[in-house]
């Protein structure tokens, strides 16, 4: 939890309060001028709002309590998510984080979760830097600030590149084309029967003759995780980032169709293997590859 | 500007601020442009720059055409709202609002110099909590209902400056005079004494209940009978119109010696006028800092009084003024060839019997008081000679005309003479216990020089109509009123009257008045002679700081409250266990960090029922008391082993 209090709230003039002061000058030079009382008072009236509002700023923010939690990884070009949760002791008029749209209002002692969207242009880890959070409440004069501490990281895996080569399951029936850099090590793909159409399964593999009968069915070739795939780094050719598109892409296809499949990079093979934490794995693997 | 709600906001606080300038600005204009300005705003399309240069054009002119000129202060200050309300067409970024914002306070500033009143002040109020309540719905999004609570949190906001305006107003230092001398402006008319007296010209006056001065007493104050303010005085005459003459420039100024009663002492808060005259009873026993001593003894100031001005004086009513100069006596006993020939006949027959100087007078004062003369404020007009008609045929006049006859007939007696013009009496107000002198008390009358006590005040109004010296100009008035003047209600409706008056006084002497001397004054009784007013910009910050500090104090401690205390009682004792060094990680639970703090502390037993405690409050069944747990706390003071 970050605790905003004295030692790290900042607070200046914001532009609004730049021209409030040229105005207020303006309105002073003419009381002495004039040596008007009124004209007088009525620049001590601004000089003291001018205070207050400084005070109301600091007091909007003092004693609020924020807290980053990490980004679930994302793919290149999307935008990682990270979440702000703040905790306002008598209410937070007004909050400005960069990437959200518009102020936000916390309630007193009510927990909110705000968003922090980045955009995540590089594969890898995508470090959250210091977050500027902000406030103009109550009259806009006075900015008041605090730079809090990222330290937390969201994981950026690689563009799924559009395959260039046929999808996986397809180079899975070619059993034997060996140039093939997705090796089927063994599992023919053997017809073995029907199964019920459950939401979430390929529509390539519909059996859409079924159609006209009642049930959806689904065409059901040999058992997924007999059918290996290798996804091979050296078989392929293209620069590092490109080859690495091409691997995401084939990783999440072959998830899709439940195949098992095995990785290969350069120093670090992964087991073959199947499911979310498979993935995470290897997605993961391809994210920090260097 | 998406948001609508600040915008109408401001729209409303710059109309407003634009009323209080209406009245001095003409009616068509402000029709025309508030429309115009208003229509465009509406359309929300981007202001086309042509049509901004015609209204700016249109804007010029029009003053130009009312003021005749254009540089100088009143048309300078006339344009401030129209170029404010032109500005509002351009409103498109939070920039622009703000710019707005502080124009309409500059309006505000500017209207303050026309109208300083107590009412005036209080008109421009809601301009500026509007302007405050619109800044505040663009950037400080209240909820709903949002405009209420807006204009509630400017309210506050207001309340919070004010002990700071009040700090600095009282104690910032004044500094004196003008930065920058702009064109100066014609001088405008306003009611007054004017520098000629033709004899029926003050009954003009007689008709106005502006206020020329108020005057308080320090003491007793003086009978209303001796109450004579010198004014303008006139050596000069054509027959017809009396002026000040020429001056020579070596007039010495008179010795002047009081005799019997001590200097009657007293303020005066002077109206603004056009002239650079200062008024005192009689003669000034001092004269104030800023003023010049004439040799006819009027107080003149180096610039017109537009300010109202206040100043201390004594003044003597029975003195002895040295006897004046050849030039002087020359000036004294002028009279236009040829005119006034009954007058001038009338005298001379006195002066040939042998007559003193001191006898003519008591004669002439004799012919007002036994023939049948009358004081009236409409004579009939006047045919042929002035002074020869009131005497020997109307029998009928206004003060001007009984002074300037009593003039012309000492100096063709050979007794130098002059008229003074001033006010004579005023209204006691029993509620601030001051007087109100008005124009019309204006009165005129006749200093004769005596061989013996010099120049000597004669009144020939006050033999004709001694009411009128007695009474004031009132008492001379038909009863117009509808109850009579003694009735109950009359007496409540003065009571009245004069508690308004004495509120708008004190406003006019506290706020207002509040100069370069009042502070000096203020400041030197609360802090002895020793204080410089830079001494006081010391305290000025000293006290803001204070405020200011008073009041974070209390915003934070609020903030303080409004934190769980168990909460609290628990970051205080990690504060203490932090202080002899022993952090409790932010990731770290409390019952792993009693354990790790009961290792390293010889109160391992205290630690470990704290953490206790505080858990069962905080996430147990809530029977723990929090009261106990900050006991525990304070009375906890960790050792290391």
């Amino acid at each position: 939890m970050f605790r905003l209090g004295i030692r790290n709230i900042y607070i200046w003039p914001s532009r609004e309060g730049g021209i409030y002061l040229i105005g207020l000058l303006t309105i002073f030079l003419c009381a002495v001028n004039f040596n008007n009382a009124l004209i007088y008072a009525l620049s001590f009236l601004l000089i003291g709002l001018f205070l207050v509002c400084l005070l109301y700023t600091y007091s909007n923010i003092y004693g609020l309590c924020l807290h980053i939690t990490p980004a679930a990884p994302v793919f290149v070009d999307e935008y990682a998510v990270f979440t702000v949760r703040a905790l306002s002791p008598t209410g937070t008029r007004s909050l400005l984080l960069p990437s959200t749209t518009g102020p936000v209002h916390l309630q007193a002692q009510v927990e909110r979760h705000l968003e922090l969207r980045v955009p995540a242009r590089q594969r890898g880890w995508l470090p959250l830097g210091t977050v500027r959070v902000s406030t103009q409440y109550p009259a806009g004069l006075f900015r008041a600030w605090t730079l809090l501490p990222g330290g937390v990281r969201g994981l950026v895996y690689p563009r799924p590149e559009p395959p260039r080569h046929a999808p996986a399951q397809q180079l899975v029936e070619e059993e034997h084309a060996l140039s093939n850099p997705l090796h089927v090590q063994t599992g023919a793909n053997d017809f073995q029967g029907f199964r019920t159409y459950q939401p979430g399964d390929p529509p390539r593999s519909i059996a859409w003759k079924s159609l006209r009968s009642d049930t959806l069915l689904i065409n059901r070739f040999s058992d997924p995780a007999q059918s290996r795939l290798v996804l091979d780094w050296h078989a392929l050719t293209g620069d590092p980032e490109t080859r690495l598109s091409q691997l995401c892409s084939w990783v999440l296809q072959a998830e899709q169709s439940q195949n098992s499949y095995a990785l290969r990079l350069p120093g670090n093979n992964i087991a073959t293997g199947t499911g979310v934490a498979h993935k995470q794995t290897c997605l993961q693997a391809l994210a920090l590859y260097d | 500007m998406t948001e609508r709600l600040p915008v109408y906001c401001l729209a409303a606080a710059i109309l407003w601020g634009y009323a209080l300038h209406a009245p001095r600005l003409p009616i068509w204009i402000s029709v025309v442009f508030v429309a115009l300005c208003l229509l465009q705003w509406g359309m929300r399309r981007r202001p086309n720059r042509l049509i901004g240069y015609c209204l700016l054009g249109v804007a010029v002119g029009s003053i130009y055409g009312s003021y005749g000129y254009l540089f100088g202060r009143e048309p300078g200050l006339a344009l401030v709202p129209l170029l404010t309300v032109l500005k509002f067409r351009e409103l498109r970024s939070h920039r622009d609002f703000q710019v707005l914002v502080m124009l309409g306070l500059f309006m505000v500033a500017t209207h303050f110099i026309h109208a300083q009143g107590l009412y005036a002040a209080l008109l421009t109020l809601p301009v500026i909590l509007l302007l405050l309540a619109a800044s505040v719905l663009l950037h400080g999004a209240p909820e709903p209902p949002r405009v209420r609570r807006a204009l509630l949190l400017s309210a506050r906001m207001w309340l919070a400056a004010v002990p700071f305006m009040i700090v600095g107003f009282v104690l910032f230092p004044r500094l004196p005079g003008p930065l920058w001398s702009i064109f100066q402006d014609p001088s405008t008319a306003t009611t007054g004494l004017s520098n000629t007296m033709t004899p029926g010209s003050i009954s003009q006056l007689s008709q106005s209940d502006a206020i020329a001065f108020r005057v308080k007493f320090h003491g007793n104050a003086p009978d209303p009978q001796q109450l004579y303010w010198r004014g303008p005085v006139f050596w000069y005459t054509n027959g017809n119109t009396w002026s000040a003459g020429r001056a020579s420039p070596r007039a010495a100024i008179p010795q002047l010696r009081g005799t019997g009663a001590p200097p009657l002492i007293y303020t005066v808060t002077l109206e603004p006028s056009p002239h650079r005259r200062l008024f005192a009873i009689d003669i000034p026993a001092q004269v104030p800092e800023g003023a010049t001593l004439s040799a006819d003894l009027q107080l003149l100031t180096t610039r017109p009084i537009q300010q109202r001005t206040r100043y201390q004086l004594g003044s003597y009513t029975q003195y002895h003024i040295s006897g004046a100069g050849p030039r002087e006596l020359q000036r004294a006993l002028q009279l236009p060839p040829g005119k006034h020939p009954g007058a001038v006949a009338l005298a001379r027959s006195w002066r040939a019997a042998g007559l003193s100087p001191r006898a003519i007078i008591e004669r002439v004062l004799r012919l007002l008081r036994e023939e049948d003369f009358t004081y009236t404020l409409s004579p009939q007009s006047t045919r042929g000679d002035s002074v020869d008609f009131l005497l020997f045929e109307s029998r009928e006049g206004f003060c001007g005309h009984y002074a300037a006859a009593l003039a012309v007939l000492a100096r063709a007696a050979g007794i130098p003479a002059r008229i003074v013009t001033g006010y004579q009496g005023g209204t006691l107000n029993r509620v601030g216990n001051y007087y109100t002198i008005r124009q019309r008390d204006a009165h005129a009358w006749v200093e004769i020089l005596d061989a013996e006590r010099g120049w000597q005040r004669v009144d020939p109004t006050r033999v004709v109509a001694p009411e009128r010296v007695q009474q004031g100009l009132e008492g001379l008035m038909p009863d117009t009123t509808l109850l009579g003047r003694d009735s109950e209600v009359h007496n409540l409706w003065t009571l009245l009257q004069d508690s308004l008056d004495a509120a708008d006084n004190g406003w006019n002497q506290w706020v207002i008045g509040y100069d370069r001397d009042q502070q000096r004054q203020l400041l030197y009784s609360l802090g002895g002679q020793r204080a410089t007013p830079w001494t006081f910009a010391v305290v000025l910050a000293g006290l803001a700081a204070v405020l200011f500090l008073g009041y974070l104090a209390l915003l934070l401690h609020r903030q303080h409250r409004a934190t769980d205390p168990t909460l609290r009682a628990y970051r205080r004792f990690v504060g203490k266990l932090a202080r002899i060094g022993i952090h409790k990680h932010s990731a770290q639970g409390p019952l792993d960090f009693a354990r790790q703090a009961a290792a390293l502390c010889r109160q391992g037993s205290h630690i470990h029922a704290v953490t206790r405690l505080y858990i069962r409050i905080r996430y147990g069944d809530g029977q723990g008391s929090p009261m106990r747990l900050h006991r525990m706390v304070r009375g906890f003071s960790p050792r290391l082993r």
